[in-house]
């Protein structure tokens, strides 16, 4: 068997295991290179090439690790049909029971590759979790949340729980800020000064539209202002800018916030 | 022998704003910027992105020579285009009684209007001051009802509103007051201005009629400056490009001897019409900034201008090629505070320094520091009490904001 094993692999010399090494060692750095560079460019090109360049990342990751494969697959197995199925037999056997999840994990993730859910760039929010996504790898993603905390999400995850993608490519993200008023104002003055107030922002898209939603609530009037900031990287600039600003028309208009009443334990 | 003087058309026309079109700019024009602007990407540094890029290959020209050979526009003659407009607007059935005059960045058309007011008798109607838009909308346009029975002209609507929750009120009142009154009335409004007014307050709606300055494209442009230089000099001027050598404007034959029969290259104005879109007092600027003589051969005085003897050097002026006019690029380093203070200041064609802060989202130190870098870069300048952008600069700030998805006025 120890026979039939060592047929499988080819006798490598110290040439063999440094050709190797370097195979690897070049793969490395590619990975590196770009896992730096392609962010890098991104980042000096404005709205959607921006995004365009970042989906290129975990395509180009993709090659590396097939190129890298098939180039050192060769020169460590001895390539007869019968070595390949009984190398992928074995394969098969092992990651099926002691890397199953992490399998799965990397399956997914090409399977995001080709389906796209999401991209560099992209906003989005699972279990949870609501941030841009950095980067894309094949077992994993990584998103930068607004606190700036980095959370790697196994893509596992993605196919089997819901995904809010709040951009999907665009630089296009919808931003809802609300305002919760005591029931007695004048409606129309409150949605001609929450208009006026989207449109005087300087963090607006002014081309997309401004969509004022009213619900009216047992304690008072909930409005929803709907606006499109500039770029997606400028949605809590934006919102904080509405707040604030809504505020002053607001209180400036005498117009009183709602007065949410709490229960005896809430308020301890 | 005088010069023939060149019978150019009728260079000012002003038209309905949906029959504007701009020159473009040539294609090896917009490779090149395509090429700088890549380059540039990965450059560090702030500051070291720009400079002016002026060569002293040749002498720059003194003042006083400079505005024989290329005097001030004659806004007589504008003035004369906007009567031919309103004979023939009056003159039709029904005519708007509001007229909207488009007016692009660094124009200076208010003083076209202020010229065909005061040339006509019409009330011509001062800007209210910041306080009067924020606070007191109501009661200063109360003072003004008696004024807006006659017919009136506000050279500078953009004046009438400030980007602020407060500020649009005024400019309804106005706009509300206007659309139901059978006054005759000319509205001055700045095309950025325009732009946004369209999305805040759905300006154009507004019953009216909307003309802009038809644009001049690379022969008008020649017409303009050779008209130009025609004015003060009784012979001939030859304006030649300093690397080629060629004539940048047409030459008469009658004053050149044919061993020097020059050939003549379009390119620098083809260049100057599509960077300027158009824009005849942008490419005055330019041009007058790009002129240079040559040290060793004095440009002629005055007295000089009928010596029949004095050589064509004496009365030739170079032009530098197009690549070396000196407008600095916008830096890819610009952060998002700087492109906002860049747009609100085109927004309200020009802001009070002091005020500033008011409109942005920024602390008051940030706001200052944003102007004390874009002086640096020099994209804003200090005009009257208001701080505006540079018009030398304007295109290419226009094309980054537009880049980084800002709205931009549509011209």
């Amino acid at each position: 068997m120890l026979s039939q094993i060592g047929g499988l692999f080819n006798t490598l010399t110290p040439n063999d295991l440094f050709n190797i090494f370097v195979i690897l060692l070049v793969a490395l750095l590619l990975f590196r290179l770009n896992k730096l560079l392609i962010p890098w460019i991104a980042e000096k090109l404005a709205g959607k090439r921006r995004l365009q360049v970042l989906a290129f990342m975990p395509i180009i990751r993709l090659i590396i690790i097939i190129s890298t494969f098939l180039i050192l697959f060769p020169k460590i197995i001895v390539p007869t049909p019968e070595n390949l199925l009984a190398f992928l037999g074995a394969m098969g056997i092992a990651l099926g029971f002691a890397l199953k999840e992490y399998i799965s994990s990397l399956i997914a993730g090409i399977v995001t590759l080709y389906e796209m859910p999401y991209r560099p760039g992209d906003w989005i929010e699972i279990n949870g979790v609501y941030g841009e996504v950095k980067s894309i790898g094949l077992r994993s993603l990584e998103i930068i949340t607004p606190d700036d905390t980095v959370v790697r999400i196994p893509q596992l995850k993605m196919l089997d729980s819901p995904l809010f993608n709040s951009t999907a490519g665009s630089r296009e993200l919808l931003c809802v800020i609300d305002f919760f008023l005591h029931p007695e104002h004048d409606p129309n003055l409150v949605k001609r000064l929450l208009y006026d107030v989207a449109f005087t922002s300087a963090f607006i898209q002014i081309k997309k539209p401004v969509i004022i939603i009213i619900f009216e609530k047992p304690w008072g009037t909930n409005y929803k202002v709907k606006a499109y900031p500039l770029d997606a990287r400028n949605q809590f600039q934006f919102i904080t800018d509405i707040t604030v600003r809504g505020k002053q028309a607001l209180i400036q208009n005498k117009i009183q916030y709602a007065h949410i009443p709490m229960s005896s334990s809430e308020k301890a | 022998m005088t010069p023939n003087v060149i019978n150019a058309p009728n260079l000012w026309q002003f038209i309905p704003n949906s029959q504007f079109s701009r020159p473009s700019r040539p294609i090896e024009e917009t490779v090149r910027l395509g090429v700088i602007n890549f380059v540039q990407k990965f450059r560090s540094s702030r500051l070291k992105d720009v400079g002016f890029l002026n060569q002293q290959i040749l002498s720059a020209i003194p003042r006083t020579k400079l505005d024989r050979v290329i005097p001030a526009i004659n806004w007589e003659e504008v003035a004369l285009a906007l009567d031919q407009y309103f004979r023939e607007h009056f003159n039709q059935p029904q005519p708007t009684t509001t007229t909207l005059i488009l007016c692009p960045p660094a124009s200076d058309l208010s003083i076209v209007l202020n010229f065909w007011g005061k040339q006509h008798k019409w009330n011509l109607l001062p800007s209210p001051d910041y306080n009067e838009i924020l606070d007191t909308p109501d009661s200063w346009f109360e003072t003004l009802l008696p004024v807006l029975q006659e017919p009136f002209i506000i050279p500078h609507l953009e004046h009438w509103f400030l980007r602020h929750l407060r500020g649009l009120k005024l400019l309804r009142m106005l706009l509300d007051r206007v659309q139901t009154s059978p006054t005759p009335c000319i509205l001055g409004l700045d095309t950025w201005a325009w732009s946004y007014l369209k999305y805040a307050i759905q300006i154009d709606a507004f019953p009216q009629s909307t003309i802009i300055l038809k644009a001049f494209d690379s022969n008008m442009l020649h017409s303009f400056f050779t008209e130009l230089s025609h004015q003060n000099y009784k012979r001939q001027i030859f304006f030649r490009e300093t690397t080629t050598g060629k004539l940048v404007l047409k030459s008469e034959n009658s004053d050149i001897q044919p061993q020097k029969i020059l050939k003549f290259d379009d390119n620098f104005l083809k260049n100057l019409a599509g960077y300027t879109h158009g824009n005849p007092l942008l490419a005055w600027n330019i041009w007058r900034n790009s002129l240079r003589t040559d040290p060793d051969e004095e440009f002629l005085s005055k007295e000089e201008d009928s010596d029949v003897i004095l050589s064509d050097k004496r009365r030739t002026l170079w032009i530098l090629p197009w690549e070396k006019v000196g407008v600095p690029t916008v830096p890819d380093s610009l952060k998002l505070i700087d492109l906002i203070v860049l747009q609100t200041l085109l927004l309200h064609n020009g802001v009070v320094r002091d005020f500033l802060p008011n409109l942005l989202p920024f602390t008051v130190e940030e706001v200052n520091r944003t102007i004390a870098y874009l002086t640096k870069l020099g994209f804003i300048e200090a005009f009257d009490d208001r701080l505006r952008i540079n018009r030398l600069v304007y295109p290419r700030i226009r094309d980054k904001l537009n880049g980084e998805g800002f709205l931009t006025d549509e011209i």
